[in-house]
């Protein structure tokens, strides 16, 4: 049986975004395939767990491990915005020799870490138990920031993917960035493409009005700007139709001005961060997903959509559309083309409908047992 | 004394362009992929029509016209050769003034008109007789529908606009064990003979030639003519019906088509009880026919041999309907433009690409679509609708407003 010492930063309930959704449908795969997995967190929030593996807390007693709320988490996420600031370096470097110590005590044959934060822990924890180091990127420096990225972060991403035997990536798209700015060895690269945990059933369908969702991170990165242009486009075709920016971040103020400034105000809402209940009853509204992003390594997002039968409008060149084919992929760069497709399912029901049923039963298809029988592969190269 | 009968299908759609392109035209829109087109049928002129016109050019002519063989050819493909491959449409006449050579009637647009609208697909076959007897010197006697669609009222429709005989599949869901090689007539006809295609061996030359899995690899021409010996005695005639690209484009020359396609005539004609016949002339010859109930619409395409292909999905019977529901209103319109375009909406290509069938078939479907996906097709198609839709309403406006000046 394989030992793995896995090391996430979040899992559900308490997540900001698909990272730890994923972290949590690989490791109940692996746990399934009969892997012995134990997951690090910083900290837990109450809730987190992993079906047939153990959800620990990085060198802190279980009652002091149980943050309490006064800890804003959001000053910690793995993507919160400005750049690699002391408070999230105090606790990536916390995280370190806490994970180190633990794999002494407990040595695994993998030490597997997902994304940068855990990256320099997944290193120190091989050198106290002798592991094979793999590194899993959801997302790179390069797609969260294109513009700015943040030395530190690449410079931590850069030691992770040197020091990992394997590093695994969420998507072709994601391999071809890190080659583009890191010089990797691009012969220990695997891609294993995310999947989906079975979502309960829908809430009934609350279509009335028309609804364009946009689901995700207020971030550059995920061009929630654009998705107002494209609203403005198809407002102007379909006035009666409504625009949702479900998520959080640093832009949202401004979009909130700039949803007035194009006369979208009344039709246009900002829920914020959406999980659970709340999420299904606002995939049960939808009509469609745009994803307008500007770069997206996978888009967790798309296969929450389509278990859902919400037909998505997405990215060519995103993760996700290298699994799936019932979704109108478009160069995200073209808001008129993002425009034309979003007012293409709006309009023709018979497109929609066809879009709904067959991303439903593609969605079906991709488990995490499958992705977890992929993952296994990469383990026993590196184990035999 | 059993007759082999080949019939070609040529046929080559105006695929539309992407939207972005449509949208860049200045002027009128243009909907077609020019570039796209004209690249496409000069690849198969080139790998196709010219070289496998000569081949059996060559084969009527050193037979003396024992070999014998029939065409359709789709109004847009002649609109494409005139257009782009005139010395491809010369060699088609040349073929057809041996006088081994049926040529026969279908839609001019290689239509589903036959499903929407019997007056439209009424206009559409007498067109396309019309322009066959012109450029080929002969009125059509026999009639094959859009990739062999046939029920019967589409029998009837067919009798009544005077044709002797009729195309479609030999589907076992059609026959029951009842035998192919001999000519029928659809129950709801007085007369029309009705010849089946064997898909076997049809299929053995259009799909499994270059399948090396399959156990019949390599195919000779002197394998498949012993297997052409095998029906019983008295057999009229055996249907091979392909599509004419089958040779040189969906099987390739360096597999070896060509020289089965040379040598199979002399194979056949070494056999005293095998020679060969066009659809006309093999219907005189049986002038008794049984009827054969048709309880569904049947075609040649997918496993299915039904209408799946074109109205499988909601997205493909919207966009039929969509069609369709404009042609009045285009027809009215009496402006040459428009109905120009809106007939090429009416191959039944744009619908097929819609698509979205799974395993075997769903391949075939990719070969032929030049969209990335089923919904890509729907999109663009019902864009385009859109658009036509509009220049006919401020068609009709305008010339309103001149009735009023």
């Amino acid at each position: 049986m394989i030992k793995v010492l896995m090391l996430g930063w979040e899992l559900p309930p308490r997540i900001t975004g698909g990272l730890g959704v994923a972290c949590q449908g690989l490791a109940e795969g692996l746990a399934r395939s009969g892997v012995d997995l134990r997951f690090v967190l910083p900290r837990l929030f109450g809730g987190e767990q992993i079906e047939g593996g153990r959800v620990i807390a990085a060198g802190l007693p279980s009652e002091e491990g149980q943050a309490t709320a006064a800890v804003s988490w959001d000053f910690f996420g793995p993507y919160a915005p400005g750049g690699f600031r002391s408070a999230l370096a105090t606790e990536v470097a916390r995280y370190a020799a806490a994970v180190a110590e633990f794999a002494k005590g407990e040595p695994a044959d993998v030490v597997h870490a997902h994304d940068w934060v855990t990256f320099e822990g997944g290193i120190a924890a091989r050198r106290t138990c002798g592991a094979q180091l793999v590194v899993h990127v959801h997302s790179s420096e390069y797609d969260r920031s294109p513009v700015t990225p943040d030395a530190e972060i690449a410079a931590l991403e850069a030691r992770g993917l040197e020091a990992a035997d394997r590093v695994v990536c969420v998507s072709a798209y994601t391999r071809s960035v890190l080659a583009r700015h890191y010089p990797l060895d691009l012969d220990k690269v695997r891609v294993v493409h995310n999947a989906l945990t079975p979502p309960g059933p829908t809430a009934t369908d609350g279509r009335t009005t028309p609804t364009v969702l946009f689901l995700g991170r207020l971030t550059p990165q995920k061009a929630p700007e654009r998705f107002l242009e494209v609203a403005a486009r198809v407002a102007e075709e379909l006035p009666e139709a409504r625009f949702v920016l479900a998520g959080d971040g640093v832009l949202r103020g401004h979009l909130e001005e700039r949803a007035v400034e194009l006369g979208l105000a009344e039709r246009t809402s900002f829920p914020g961060f959406l999980a659970g209940p709340a999420l299904r009853a606002l995939f049960s509204e939808a009509s469609v997903l745009v994803v307008p992003s500007e770069s997206e390594p996978f888009g967790m997002v798309v296969l929450e959509a389509m278990a859902h039968g919400v037909p998505v409008v997405m990215p060519s060149d995103c993760g996700a559309a290298e699994t799936v084919q019932s979704a109108l992929k478009v160069d995200s760069r073209d808001v008129e083309l993002l425009a034309d497709r979003t007012l293409a399912v709006l309009r023709r029901p018979a497109l929609a409908r066809d879009l709904a049923v067959s991303a439903r039963e593609e969605v079906a298809r991709l488990t995490w047992t499958r992705a977890a029988e992929r993952m296994l592969q990469v383990y026993s190269e590196l184990c035999g | 004394m059993t007759s082999i009968v080949f019939y070609f299908q040529v046929h080559q759609p105006y695929r539309l362009a992407r939207r972005e392109e449509v949208e860049r035209g200045t002027g009128a829109p243009r909907y077609w992929d020019e570039k796209l087109n004209r690249a496409v049928l000069e690849r198969v002129v080139e790998r196709c029509y010219l070289p496998m016109n000569a081949v059996l050019a060559q084969a009527i002519d050193a037979t003396e016209g024992r070999f014998r063989c029939s065409f359709s050819i789709s109004g847009t493909a002649l609109d494409q050769f005139e257009a782009w491959a005139p010395e491809a449409l010369e060699s088609f006449r040349a073929l057809a003034a041996t006088g081994a050579v049926e040529i026969l009637a279908e839609t001019s647009m290689h239509s589903l008109a036959s499903l929407a609208d019997l007056a439209e697909f009424e206009r559409q076959v007498g067109a396309h007789a019309a322009r066959v007897e012109e450029l080929f010197g002969r009125r059509p006697t026999g009639y094959r529908n859009t990739e062999l669609i046939i029920d019967e009222g589409i029998a009837a429709a067919v009798e009544a606009a005077g044709y002797e005989v009729m195309l479609a599949e030999g589907a076992d869901t059609l026959l029951f064990g009842r035998s192919p090689h001999q000519v029928w007539r659809p129950a709801s006809c007085e007369r029309l003979g009705l010849l089946l295609r064997d898909y076997v061996l049809s299929d053995d030359i259009a799909y499994r030639f270059s399948n090396r899995d399959w156990p019949g690899y390599p195919l000779f021409a002197e394998t498949f003519a012993e297997h052409l010996d095998e029906v019983p005695p008295f057999t009229p005639f055996i249907g091979l019906f392909m599509d004419y690209e089958t040779f040189g484009e969906h099987q390739w020359a360096d597999t070896g088509i060509f020289d089965f396609m040379r040598a199979l005539p002399w194979r056949v004609l070494d056999n005293p009880n095998l020679d060969f016949a066009t659809p006309s002339e093999l219907a005189a010859a049986f002038p008794v026919r049984e009827p054969l109930t048709i309880p569904r619409p049947f075609s040649w395409a997918d496993e299915e041999r039904d209408l799946s292909a074109w109205l499988g999905n909601p997205m493909q019977r919207a966009a039929h309907g969509a069609i369709h529901a404009l042609g009045p209103a285009v027809r009215a319109s009496g402006d040459p433009e428009l109905l120009a375009d809106w007939l090429r909406l009416t191959t039944s290509d744009h619908v097929y690409y819609m698509a979205t069938k799974e395993h075997s078939d769903a391949e075939v479907h990719e070969y032929f679509s030049p969209y990335d996906s089923p919904h890509e097709a729907f999109i663009t198609v019902m864009n385009v609708l859109d658009d036509l839709r509009a220049r006919v309403d401020a068609h009709v406006e305008s010339s309103t407003h001149g009735d009023q000046r």
